[in-house]
């Protein structure tokens, strides 16, 4: 397990955003030190082959459509993953029978050959995610990695935050039902309620 | 979602699946990415900026023409108001004018002269004097004499005269 990279370390805050408006290289760098961990890990979850080049190509878009961004630095990050929600959906969505996704838990997976073969190591929590649609492995990925708030999933999903909670319960109570059934966790499960 | 091993699964694998995507950014592509982003926004700034200089230098340009037309235009149409355009251009100015109600005076017509002859007829009209003589209209003063009434007792035919009998004095 690499070690977990927490987004609000270097957190972008409104004076960030204001010096990258006027394309402070060094504001840049501290809003892509702390966006950009999250946001290739959610291209990464999302199977996305080049999550950095996602990543990167999210940041060039942020830039050139900074002027009309309004808000502040909190705004500013559930602005950006709407941006990167886009692009991924953008480039794998419309081809996702080319893209590599996580494999399936019903799938008995690549043997250790293909595996060192092909350097394709999925574990079995991100395999969990195939039992979701689309739209709830978003919700749930926005989330979890990239540390959004119910009403900014909604914001950078472009839905209201009402449906986004009935997504992210469905979308659990699948993961939950998913991980129960493959044996997943030793101890019982808890309820967790969607925020 | 926190980090609670070992209590529900789904935190458990929250956690994992955040240990697993969340990859430290080397610091190499972390300066590149800012450089290049950075960079956007300096190509558009400048290239904003240069296309306000254009609009601006396009709107001044844009002034001086129009100045000049409406000089031109001026110019002219005080000559046409003075009639003093050649004569093809004051008529052409003064027919297009003429049409929103502007008139402009028009050089004299040139136009070639018509003989017209009937033979064996000749019109003389002679001078015909009229005079109307004053008139005077005198009106005199009124002199309206109303004779003084005479009236006399008439009697309707038919009605017996009314006789009032003389009454004894009554002492008192």
């Amino acid at each position: 397990m690499r070690s977990r990279v927490r987004p609000a370390d270097a957190p972008t805050t409104d004076d960030v955003v204001a010096r990258a408006r006027a394309g402070d290289e060094t504001a840049w760098a501290t809003i892509v030190a702390d966006l950009g961990p999250a946001i290739a890990g959610y291209a990464r979850a999302r199977g996305a082959p080049d999550p950095e080049d996602v990543m990167q190509d999210v940041f060039l878009a942020a830039a050139s459509r900074l002027s009309r961004f309004e808000g502040d630095g909190r705004a500013f990050r559930s602005w950006v993953f709407s941006i990167a929600y886009r692009q991924i959906v953008d480039r794998y969505r419309s081809r996702r029978d080319n893209v590599e996704l996580p494999v399936s838990l019903a799938d008995p997976g690549p043997s250790p050959e293909q595996t060192a073969i092909t350097g394709i190591v999925v574990s079995e929590a991100m395999a969990a995610l195939d039992v979701l649609t689309d739209v709830e492995r978003d919700v749930v990925l926005l989330r979890v990695i990239g540390g959004l708030e119910t009403d900014e999933v909604a914001r950078a999903v472009g839905k209201r935050g009402g449906n986004v909670r009935v997504i992210q319960t469905r979308a659990l109570a699948k993961l939950r039902g998913e991980l129960q059934r493959s044996g997943y966790g030793a101890e019982g499960l808890g309820e967790e309620e969607a925020r | 979602m926190t980090d609670a091993p070992g209590k529900d699964p789904l935190e458990t694998w929250a956690a994992e699946v955040r240990g697993e995507a969340l990859a430290p950014l080397r610091d190499e592509k972390v300066a590149a990415v800012a450089r290049n982003a950075a960079g956007v926004i300096l190509r558009t700034t400048s290239v904003t900026a240069a296309g306000a200089a254009g609009v601006v230098a396009t709107h001044a340009a844009a002034k001086i023409a129009t100045a000049a037309v409406l000089t031109a235009v001026l110019a002219g149409g005080a000559a046409a108001a003075t009639g003093s355009l050649p004569d093809p251009v004051q008529s052409w100015v003064a027919d297009v004018v003429d049409h929103v109600g502007i008139h402009l005076p028009r050089p004299p017509l040139d136009l070639p002269g018509v003989d017209v002859t009937v033979p064996g007829v000749d019109v003389t009209v002679p001078r015909v004097d009229v005079t109307v003589p004053l008139v005077d209209v005198t009106v005199p003063d009124a002199d309206v004499t109303v004779p003084d009434a005479d009236v006399t007792e008439t009697s309707t035919p038919g009605v017996p005269p009314i006789t009032v009998p003389d009454l004894p004095d009554v002492g008192g």
